[in-house]
């Protein structure tokens, strides 16, 4: 992180670097350029987000439908965050979209399989 | 002039002197310290309520949880990540239409999460939601466990119950997990241990295998909201006064219906939005104690005087006799209420004497005391003899530089004078004690009494003296008199805005008058 780089969240100092649509399961990250600056704090608190849904780590091998899914899934969680306490505010509104297109495309893969 | 006297068991308080050396007991305290463990960067809640049958057995029949992480500098209970149902893990063959009737209600319903969140609501049994929430989530995870009357609902929550042992002796040891058959010794129990109907102190046992000691957070409302405001609650009297809008929708309990889940549903996030407000409002109090540990206002009050670097009296001054100490503790009758005639119409005068506490403390001047450097003590024998027989007494009491006066130990001879007891008044409770929820445990009462010798405050002494029409004997008097002031005071800020300074102002006034504006503005 270059040095004087703020937290994507807060005005700490970043620390560390997000990659905010993870890695697939052979631990590659999915968008390498894709990273954002995040102290240590905030890191600590996205991660736990996806943890709770168990988003951290890719379930197995990605289709390419179920990887868009996966990456559309983080990041409704990751904008989730820039929300704050707001459920009404844009951030919240397009987390919620986020996850609404996550969820179809979710179903989406599960029809064609089962087709 | 009372003949007829009845042998009571009494308690007194006394001063328990510790056999530890200071540095074995400092050695000991770190060795039993509860493991903090790091909650950097989130703070989790897990808020519960159950719901059960109507029988006197009140067995689970299912419950609702949500779930929060947020943000350090966010409030707790914000951002809810989850919402679900769980069941009694025989609600299926027990009850199948009513476990059908959840079933169908957790998938045709959307859960009331943060957008962004996932929607679905959980659905799962009792078992699952102790492994899930329970312990990966609050144990491992460190979430704090929020309810309102959070003692039932993890009664219910539970396997079975034990009587505690060794640390735990006189709490309820709740068992929540089992491995074949048994008790899974690798999760750790819950133990409550009862101070009275509305506090209670609850936490996590150490399972075998376990590092070391972790309590957990487990903060009951009920129990918060009465600290903060100083009187019960009800769930939706405690909303009301933290301004969260919330009216009990009318539901017919026992019987699962639609109706009901949400009922469930509603209470448990009426409970996370107070939770939210008390939280909020225990911020205010720039005070180093964990809202799960904020069992009264007195312990509020502790922490501000910790917070001010008030040390205990033995602390700063050592050689204080332990005898005089004991006496006072002997001479403390807190928290007494007194009905003598009931079930039986009387005329009354309505006698409301605000903040018993404060003013009575304010008068006497005992801050100077509680911020002395050393506390002397002198014989005042005479002088409360002479007090007690003065008998214009009762036209002193109106004279505030009277109760100065007031700041003394007295060893009386009680012979029928009416003094505050702590007895047990009920030795067998009939069943009609039990209705009306008299207890058979020590409590005050102020009546004539007769003992070879007791201690009490003057004070008590003088409503002795006022209530019987004449002064007890009495054995001796010692009079407390503060000096200078212990080093290291500094000043705080109640409730964040109005600043006292231990060494300038009266903190039972200033207290008392922030309470007062506190009171008003909620």
């Amino acid at each position: 992180v270059d040095p004087g780089t703020e937290c994507s969240f807060c005005p700490a100092p970043a620390e560390e670097l997000h990659h905010p649509s993870g890695r697939d399961h052979t631990g590659e990250h999915l968008d390498p350029d894709f990273v954002l600056p995040l102290c240590l704090e905030h890191h600590v608190l996205v991660h736990e987000d996806l943890r709770h849904e168990h988003l951290d780590v890719a379930p197995g091998p990605l289709g390419r439908i179920t990887a868009v899914a996966h990456r559309l899934h983080r990041l409704a969680l990751f904008i989730s965050r820039f929300a704050g306490t707001n459920p009404e505010s844009m951030w919240a509104r397009i987390a919620a979209v986020l996850r609404t297109w996550a969820d179809e495309l979710t179903s989406a893969q599960l029809e064609l399989t089962h087709a | 002039m009372h003949n007829h006297f009845e042998p009571l068991p009494i308690a007194l308080r006394a001063l328990a002197v510790p056999t530890a050396t200071p540095q074995e007991a400092a050695t000991e305290r770190k060795a039993r310290k509860p493991k903090r463990r790091s909650t950097r960067g989130a703070r989790r809640v897990l808020v519960i309520d159950t719901e059960t049958t109507t029988d006197p057995s009140q067995t689970l029949n299912f419950g609702v949880w949500r779930t929060y992480i947020d943000d350090h500098d966010q409030p707790a209970a914000t951002s809810c990540v989850s919402e679900g149902i769980f069941y009694a893990d025989d609600l299926p063959t027990r009850d199948p239409e009513g476990f059908g009737l959840l079933e169908a209600y957790a998938a045709l319903r959307n859960a009331d999460t943060f957008p962004g969140r996932s929607r679905q609501l959980g659905f799962m049994s009792r078992t699952q939601f102790v492994e899930q929430l329970l312990w990966r989530f609050a144990y491992k995870r460190d979430a704090a466990i929020v309810g309102f009357n959070l003692p039932f609902d993890l009664s219910r929550l539970a396997l079975s119950a034990a009587e505690g042992r060794s640390r735990s002796a006189g709490a309820f040891s709740l068992r929540f997990w089992e491995y074949k058959g048994g008790e899974n010794r690798y999760r750790p129990r819950i133990t409550i241990k009862s101070i009275d109907t509305r506090r209670h102190l609850i936490s996590f046992s150490t399972p075998a295998g376990d590092e070391g000691p972790y309590r957990g957070e487990f903060i009951d409302l009920r129990t918060l909201s009465s600290a903060l405001s100083g009187r019960g609650h009800t769930l939706e009297g405690a909303c009301d006064h933290f301004g969260v809008g919330y009216q009990k929708r009318p539901a017919v309990h026992g019987t699962i219906s639609n109706n009901y889940i949400d009922y469930c549903r509603e209470d448990v996030a009426a409970t996370a939005a107070l939770c939210r407000a008390t939280l909020l409002e225990f911020a205010r109090h720039q005070i180093d104690l964990t809202p799960g540990k904020a069992f009264s206002a007195a312990t509020i009050g502790k922490a501000y005087e910790r917070a001010m670097g008030i040390r205990p009296v033995l602390e700063r001054q050592p050689d204080f006799s332990p005898e005089v100490m004991g006496w006072a503790m002997a001479a403390f009758y807190g928290g007494r209420a007194e009905c003598r005639i009931r079930r039986l119409p009387v005329p009354v005068v309505y006698c409301d004497f605000v903040s018993m506490y404060p003013t009575c403390n304010a008068l006497m001047g005992t801050w100077s005391l509680v911020t002395a450097k050393r506390i002397d003590t002198a014989d005042a024998t005479d002088d409360v003899r002479q007090l007690l027989a003065a008998p214009d007494l009762v036209d002193r009491c109106y004279n505030p530089a009277t109760w100065k006066r007031f700041v003394c130990l007295v060893e009386v001879e009680p012979d029928g004078e009416v003094f505050p007891v702590r007895a047990m008044y009920i030795k067998e409770p009939t069943q009609q004690d039990a209705r009306e929820k008299r207890s058979d445990d020590f409590g005050i009462g102020v009546n004539p009494y007769r003992t070879d010798s007791a201690w009490y405050s003057l004070g008590d002494v003088v409503a002795s003296t006022i209530l019987t029409g004449r002064p007890p004997k009495i054995r001796r008097a010692i009079r407390l008199i503060p000096h200078g002031t212990q080093r290291g005071l500094r000043p705080v800020k109640l409730r964040g805005a109005v600043e006292v300074d231990p060494t300038r102002d009266d903190f039972f006034i200033t207290g008392r008058r922030q309470a007062a504006v506190a009171t008003r503005s909620a």
